[in-house]
C-alpha cells in the first residue's frame, strides 16, 4: 500500500490507491466489484473536487483537503483510550444491543446482537460471494453521488448488511457505533451500511458517531436503506466529533407504498460535517418525516443538504431543522422538495429555524420547492434570528435572571426536536452532551 | 357540473392585445455586432468620448463572458450576430414639439392608450415614450423642469448633463456585473434619465412606455433614475410588443440611485409579446435592475406585474448601504401557456437598522413554469436587520410548475430574517362555494387570482393598477362563453 | 305552490350509502326542520342539493321549481334561488367581502336580467343587510371569513343570505357553536327574510334555534331516512328522549 503522501491533493491520493489495488492483476474483487468501482472513480475524475461553482456546494469550501497529507494506513488497533471510549459509551445504553466500529473496522469483539430473526452479515467486497442485494446497493450510481460518495464506493472495502425479513417487528433498537480515533497519522476511513426492510417489518436503528483524535481523519459514509412495502424505520443519526474530524455522509432512503420513515439527524460535531439525506417516495401512501438539529461550536462547519423527491401521488414529508449557531462556527441548511408531475394529492412541509447566537457566526439557509404538480399542499419556511427579546423580558418580568431565561430558551428551542427521537436511552445521552456543548445550566 | 380542465384549457385563449404592427418608416443598422457597431450607436447619438470609451471596454469583457444557465429556464441559444442593434423612426434629431413626430407613431401609442398630445395627456403622469431603440417624446418636460427635475432620454442626457451621467452611469450595475448588462453597456441605444433635485416631491408619475415594434430587432434600453437628498419619485414603466414569430431580446438595465432621506418608487406592469399558444415567438426580456439606498433613512421600493414575455429573467435588487434605509420588492408574475419567469430580488443588507420586505405571488398555469428566485444577505457590520419574505404560488392546471429558490446568507446575530412560502391551487372547495353563489369557474378563478394577488396591486399608482388588475383578468378571465 | 320535491333519493359517497330513500315536498312560505343524529345524512342532503360534486346519485330525483335540479351546475342553482348557509365556511384571502358580495349578486341580477348596482346603490344595499344581522360595516373590507371567528362566519352567511334574496334557503347546522346572542342574531335574521315566497330548510342537531325560527314541519332523519314527520312538538319530543332512543325504536309515539 501507498506510503504517506505528502500534499499531492486528494484526488490524486484516491487515484494512487485505486491504481495500486483495482489496476493490479491479482485484485482480489468480483468482476461486477471491479466495475462498480471503475464506473465510480471514472465519475470521480470527471467531477473532481467540488468547488463553490457548484450549486451544492455553494458555501461548503473543501480544497482544505487538498492541504492535508492524508495515509491509507489503517489504524484499527484498539488503545487503551478507544478501548475506554467504547465502553463508556456501551455502559449508558440500557438495550445492550449493538455493533462497534474503529475507524471504519467492524469490532466483533466488542459487539453483541441478541435478535433471532434479523441479518446482520459483515460483508467483506473481496469475498467471491455477495448478497445479490449488496452488489444491487453498489451499483446504484446517479447524479446525487458526489466526488465523497465516490470516494466511498471506490475506496470501502467491507460493510454492514442488514435484512429484515417479512412480518417482523424487531422490538429492540440496534445501536451501529463509530468510534474514530487517530493519535498522529492523517487517516481516511469509509463506512458503508445496507440496509433491507422486507414487508411489513420495523426497525429502529441508531448510527452514533464519535471521535477524539490528535490528527486529521476523513470519514466518508454511505447509508443505502430500502423500506419496501409497509415497512418502518425508526432512524437517529447522532454525531459528536471532535473538531478533526472531517465527515461526509450520504444517506438515501427508498420507500416504497405504505412504508413509513421517521429520522432525526443530529449533529453537535466541532470539525466539519457534510451530509446528504435523500429521500425517494416511490410508493404511494408512503410517509417520511425527517427532523435535525445542529449546533455549530467554535470553529465548527455543519451542512446539512436534504433532497425528497414525491415521485408518486398521495404521499407525505414532514422536514424540520432547528439550529444554533455560536462562536465562529459556519451553518448551512439547503432543503429541497421536489414534485413530480404524477406527484398529485401530495403533502410537504419544510421548515428550517436558526438562532444565530454570536457575532462570528455565520448560516445560509435555503429552502427549496420544486414543484410540477397542482393538486398539492406544500410550504416551507426558514427563520434567522437571535433569542427573541420579548420572550426573555417576559420571563425577566417573573423574577427570572437574563442568563437563567436564555438558557431555558435555548434549551426549549433544541429539545424540541430531540425529545421527538424515538429512543429514550439516546435523549437522556443528546441532552447531557447538549447542556455540556451549550455549558447550559441544569434547570428542571 | 362544468369540467375544470376545460374551462382552464380556455382560459389559455385569451388574446395579446398589443399584437399590432405600426407602419412607420425605420433606420436600421446592419444586423450584427462588432465594434464599429458600437462606434455607429455612438455617433449616432453624438456622444462624447468617454461614452464610447465605457461602451466598448463593456463590450470587450462582453466578448469573455458566457451567457448564464443557472436560471431555470430553457431556450435555443441565441444568435448574437443576427441582431439588429439599433433601429429608429426616421425623424429630426431630438423632437422638439409633437409636430415634428410621425403621426403614425403618436397614433401607435394612443393605440397603447397612452397618448403623446398636449391636450390628450394623462394627467398626473409625464411620459416618455420609447419605441425601439429610441425615445420619440417626452411630456411635461418644461412643467418638470420648473422644479429642477431632470426628465428626459438618456441621450438627451448625455448631451445636456453628460457630468450627471458620467458620474453615475454603470455605478451600481457596472458593465461586468453579469453577461446582458455588459451587453447593454455596449449597445444600449436610449432609455429614460430621471434627476430629483433636493428636498424636491416629484408632483406626477414619471413614466416610460416602451415599445418594440421593428422586427429582427433587440431592445437595450438603460434606465438611470437619481433622488437627490430628501427627495421623492414614483416612476413607472409599461412595455408591449407585437405579435412575432420570432423571438426578440430585450436586455435592459436600470439603476436607481437614493441618496439620503430620499424615497424611489419603481413600478412595471410588464406585458411583452408571450409568445402563442405553441409557444412560438415572445420577448426574451433579460433585465438587470438595482438600486442602492445610498443615503440614511433611504428607501427603494420595487413593484412588478409580470404578465408578458416568453422569458423572463429579472431581479429588481436594493443594496442597502445607509443606516435604517428601507428595501421593498412586490411582485406578481404570472405565466400561462409556454411562458417561463425566473424572477425575484437581491436584498443586500450592508447598513445599520435597514429593513426589507419582498411579497412574491408566482401564478402558473397552462405548461408554464414559474420560478422565484431570491436573496437575503445580512452582513457582518449589518447590525438589526430585519427581513420578511412572503413567496406564495398558484398553481392553475396540472401541466405548469412553480418553483421557489431562496437564498438566506446571514453573517449578523442581530438580524431577524423570516421567509415563508406555500405553493397551492385554487382549491375545490373555493370554486364550489364561489359556484354556490352564482359566480361561474371561470369567474371565480379570475376573481380568486385578482384576490391573491391584491396585496401587490395596492402598491401600484391608480392608473396602473386598473391596467395590472385588466391584464391579469385578460390572461386568466373572461374566455368562456 | 311546490317549490322542492324530493323522491325516493339515495346517495352514495365513496361507495357508502349516505342517504338511503329520502322524500320530502316544500312548499312556498314554509320552514322545515330536518333534525337527526350525527352521521344520518343531513349535510349529505344539503351539499346534494346545492350541488357540490363527489355524490354519487344512485336512485330518485329533485324537481326544482319543475326544473331537474340534479342535472343543474351548483350556480345555476344558487341563481335560480338555491342558498346553502355552510356548516363551516371557507377562507378566502384576499378577497373582501364586499367585492365578493357584489360579483355575486350582479352575476344573480344579470342571470334574472335585472339591472346590476353600481358601487353606491350596492354600497348602500350592503349596509343596510349588515344592520340586520348587526355586523360591523368594516368587515365587508376584510377578506372572506378570513380570521373571523365561528360566530362571525355564521352571521356572515346569514349576511350572505340576505344578500342574494333566494327562494330557498337551507342552513346547514347554522346553529352549531353558537353562543345564545349568535343565536338570536342568526335567527333574527332568518325570521325578517322569510315571506310566501320563498322556504327554509333548517338543519340542526338540537332544538333550540327551533325556539326562536317556528317551523311548519320537523323531519327526523335517521340512516339516511326520513322515519318520522311532524309538526313543531316533535322536536321537544325528540329532545326529551334523545337521539339514542331514535336509534334504538325508531319512531316516538305521542
Amino acid at each position: 500500500m501507498t506510503q504517506n503522501i505528502q500534499n499531492i491533493g486528494l484526488t490524486e491520493i484516491v487515484a494512487r490507491y485505486y491504481d495500486d489495488i483495482l489496476e493490479s492483476s491479482n485484485s482480489a474483487y468480483m468482476p461486477s466489484i471491479i466495475d462498480i468501482k471503475k464506473k465510480s472513480f471514472n465519475m470521480l475524475i470527471k467531477n473532481g473536487l467540488p468547488t463553490l461553482k457548484n450549486e451544492e456546494w455553494k458555501y461548503t469550501n473543501v480544497q482544505f483537503l487538498n492541504k492535508i497529507p492524508f495515509t491509507f494506513e489503517r489504524i484499527s488497533y484498539i488503545t487503551q483510550k478507544a478501548d475506554n471510549l467504547i465502553r463508556s459509551i456501551i455502559n449508558k445504553l440500557s438495550q445492550k444491543n449493538y455493533l462497534v466500529f474503529f475507524n471504519g473496522k467492524f469490532l466483533e469483539e466488542y459487539s453483541k446482537i441478541e435478535h433471532e430473526n434479523i441479518e446482520i452479515i459483515n460483508f467483506k467486497l473481496d469475498s467471491n460471494s455477495l448478497n445479490p442485494l449488496i452488489i444491487s446497493s453498489f451499483n446504484k450510481l446517479d447524479n446525487t453521488d458526489s466526488f465523497f460518495s465516490l470516494m466511498n464506493t471506490i475506496l470501502v472495502e467491507s460493510g454492514i448488511f442488514i435484512n429484515v425479513p417479512k412480518n417482523n417487528q424487531i422490538d429492540k433498537p440496534i445501536n451501529l457505533i463509530n468510534i474514530l480515533s487517530s493519535e498522529e497519522k492523517n487517516i481516511i476511513t469509509s463506512t458503508r451500511t445496507i440496509i433491507n426492510i422486507s414487508p411489513n417489518s420495523m426497525l429502529d436503528l441508531i448510527i452514533y458517531n464519535y471521535s477524539d483524535n490528535k490528527s486529521s481523519v476523513l470519514n466518508t459514509a454511505v447509508n443505502d436503506i430500502s423500506l419496501n412495502e409497509g415497512a418502518q424505520l425508526n432512524l437517529l443519526l447522532y454525531q459528536n466529533e471532535d473538531k478533526n474530524t472531517i465527515t461526509f455522509t450520504k444517506t438515501n432512503v427508498n420507500l416504497e407504498k405504505e412504508s413509513n420513515l421517521i429520522t432525526d439527524t443530529i449533529t453537535f460535531s466541532r470539525g466539519f460535517t457534510r451530509n446528504d439525506l435523500n429521500v425517494n417516495l416511490t410508493g404511494e401512501f408512503s410517509k417520511a418525516r425527517f427532523y435535525g438539529l445542529y449546533i455549530g461550536k467554535d470553529k465548527s462547519f455543519i451542512d446539512n443538504h436534504t433532497r425528497v423527491e414525491h415521485k408518486v401521488a398521495k404521499c407525505q414529508s414532514d422536514e424540520f431543522y432547528k439550529g444554533i449557531i455560536d462562536d465562529s462556527s459556519h451553518c448551512v441548511f439547503n432543503g429541497k422538495i421536489i414534485v413530480s408531475q404524477e406527484a398529485q394529492k401530495t403533502n410537504a412541509y419544510q421548515s428550517n429555524k436558526n438562532i444565530l447566537l454570536s457575532e462570528n457566526g455565520i448560516i445560509n439557509t435555503k429552502p427549496q420547492l420544486e414543484i410540477y404538480a397542482d393538486d398539492v399542499k406544500c410550504s416551507h419556511g426558514a427563520t434567522v434570528g437571535n433569542i427573541e427579546k420579548d420572550a426573555i423580558f417576559y420571563l425577566k418580568s417573573r423574577g427570572i435572571d437574563e442568563f437563567t431565561a436564555k438558557n431555558l430558551l435555548l434549551k426549549a428551542f433544541a429539545i424540541d426536536i430531540i425529545n421527538k427521537i424515538h429512543n429514550q436511552d439516546w435523549v437522556g445521552i443528546i441532552e447531557s452532551d447538549l447542556v455540556k456543548l451549550l455549558n447550559l445550566k441544569e434547570i428542571n | 357540473m362544468g369540467n375544470g380542465n376545460d374551462i382552464l384549457e380556455k382560459l389559455t385563449q385569451s388574446d395579446y392585445k398589443h399584437g399590432f404592427v405600426s407602419n412607420i418608416e425605420q433606420e436600421l443598422a446592419p444586423k450584427g455586432l462588432n465594434e464599429d457597431i458600437i462606434r455607429f450607436i455612438s455617433q449616432k447619438k453624438n456622444e462624447p468620448d468617454w461614452m464610447l470609451e465605457w461602451r466598448l471596454k463593456a463590450f470587450r469583457y462582453w466578448q469573455t463572458m458566457k451567457e448564464p444557465k443557472w436560471a431555470k429556464v430553457y431556450y435555443p441559444s441565441i444568435d448574437y450576430q443576427d441582431i439588429h442593434y439599433y433601429a429608429a423612426p426616421v425623424k429630426k434629431p431630438g423632437p422638439k414639439s409633437l409636430d415634428e413626430v410621425d403621426p403614425e407613431l403618436i397614433k401607435t401609442f394612443e393605440k397603447l392608450g397612452i397618448p403623446l398630445e398636449e391636450q390628450k395627456r394623462l394627467s398626473g403622469v409625464a411620459v416618455d415614450a420609447v419605441l425601439d431603440s429610441v425615445s420619440v417624446a417626452t411630456t411635461f418636460k418644461d412643467k418638470l423642469a420648473e422644479l429642477g427635475i431632470i426628465f428626459c432620454p438618456i441621450s438627451e442626457a448625455l448631451q445636456e448633463h453628460p457630468d450627471l451621467v458620467r458620474q453615475y452611469i454603470g455605478s451600481v450595475v457596472p458593465y461586468t456585473d453579469n453577461y446582458f448588462a455588459a451587453l447593454n453597456s455596449a449597445v444600449f441605444s436610449d432609455g429614460s434619465f430621471c434627476y430629483i433635485p433636493k428636498g424636491v416631491r416629484c408632483p406626477m408619475e414619471l413614466s416610460t412606455y416602451f415599445r418594440i415594434n421593428a422586427s429582427s430587432t433587440g431592445q437595450f434600453e438603460r434606465t438611470l433614475i437619481i433622488a437627490d437628498e430628501g427627495s421623492y419619485v414614483s416612476y413607472l414603466e409599461g412595455c408591449t410588443a407585437p405579435i412575432r414569430d420570432e423571438n426578440q431580446l430585450h436586455a435592459a438595465v436600470v439603476e436607481l440611485i437614493a441618496h439620503k432621506d430620499a424615497e424611489i418608487k419603481y413600478s412595471t406592469v410588464q406585458n411583452w409579446y408571450p409568445g402563442d399558444k405553441e409557444g412560438k415567438g415572445g420577448i426574451y426580456n433579460f433585465v438587470t435592475k438595482r438600486g442602492i439606498c445610498l443615503g440614511e433613512n433611504s428607501r427603494i421600493s420595487w413593484t412588478q406585474v409580470e404578465t408578458g414575455s416568453a422569458i423572463t429573467w429579472k431581479y429588481p435588487s436594493c443594496i442597502l448601504k445607509g443606516d435604517n434605509s428601507v428595501g421593498e420588492f412586490y411582485s406578481v408574475a404570472l405565466t400561462n401557456n409556454f411562458q417561463q419567469a425566473d424572477t425575484g430580488t437581491k436584498m443586500i443588507h450592508i447598513g445599520k437598522n435597514t429593513r426589507s420586505r419582498i411579497i412574491s405571488k408566482g401564478i402558473s398555469a397552462g405548461r408554464s413554469q414559474n420560478s422565484y428566485r431570491g436573496l437575503v444577505k445580512i452582513n457582518k457590520k449589518a447590525q438589526n436587520a430585519r427581513n420578511f419574505s412572503q413567496c406564495d404560488s398558484l398553481l392553475i392546471g396540472d401541466k405548469c410548475g412553480a418553483h421557489t429558490f431562496p437564498y438566506i446568507d446571514i453573517e449578523n446575530n442581530t438580524a431577524i430574517v423570516e421567509h415563508e412560502a406555500t405553493t397551492s391551487k385554487i382549491s375545490d372547495d373555493i370554486l364550489f362555494y364561489f359556484n354556490q353563489r352564482g359566480i361561474s369557474k371561470e369567474d371565480a378563478i379570475g376573481i380568486v387570482v385578482n384576490g391573491y394577488a391584491r396585496e401587490i396591486l395596492n402598491q401600484l399608482p391608480m392608473e396602473f393598477a386598473v391596467e395590472a388588475r385588466k391584464l391579469l383578468s385578460v390572461s386568466l378571465e373572461g374566455s368562456v362563453g | 305552490m311546490s317549490l322542492l320535491k324530493i323522491e325516493n333519493l339515495k346517495v352514495k359517497v365513496e361507495n357508502n350509502l349516505i342517504l338511503n330513500g329520502i322524500n320530502l315536498e316544500v312548499n312556498e312560505g314554509e320552514i322545515h326542520a330536518i333534525m337527526g343524529p350525527n352521521g344520518s345524512g343531513k349535510s349529505t342532503l344539503a351539499s346534494v342539493l346545492a350541488g357540490k360534486e363527489g355524490y354519487e346519485i344512485v336512485e330518485g330525483s329533485v324537481w326544482y321549481k319543475g326544473m331537474n335540479l340534479l342535472e343543474l351546475p351548483a350556480d345555476i342553482r344558487a341563481k335560480e334561488g338555491i342558498f346553502l348557509a355552510f356548516q363551516y365556511p371557507v377562507e378566502i384571502p384576499g378577497v373582501t367581502n364586499a367585492n365578493f358580495m357584489k360579483t355575486a349578486v350582479n352575476e344573480i341580477r344579470k342571470y334574472r336580467n335585472l339591472e346590476t348596482y353600481d358601487a353606491m346603490e350596492f354600497l348602500n344595499v350592503m349596509k343596510e343587510k349588515a344592520k340586520l344581522v348587526e355586523m360591523d360595516t368594516s368587515f365587508l373590507n376584510r377578506s372572506v371569513n378570513e380570521g373571523f371567528s365561528g360566530g362571525e362566519k355564521k352571521k356572515n352567511e346569514i349576511f350572505q343570505l340576505a344578500m342574494l334574496e333566494p327562494t330557498l334557503a337551507i342552513l346547514d347546522e347554522t346553529d352549531s357553536g353558537l353562543d345564545i346572542d349568535a343565536l338570536r342574531i342568526v335567527a333574527n335574521g332568518v325570521n325578517s327574510l322569510r315571506n310566501e315566497h320563498n322556504a327554509f330548510i333548517i338543519i340542526t342537531h338540537y332544538q333550540r334555534l327551533l325556539n326562536y325560527i317556528i317551523p311548519d314541519f320537523v323531519h327526523v332523519l335517521n340512516k339516511g331516512k326520513i322515519i318520522q314527520s311532524g309538526d313543531k312538538e316533535l322536536a321537544l319530543h325528540l329532545e326529551e328522549y334523545g337521539y339514542d332512543w331514535i336509534k334504538q325504536n325508531g319512531i316516538i309515539n305521542n
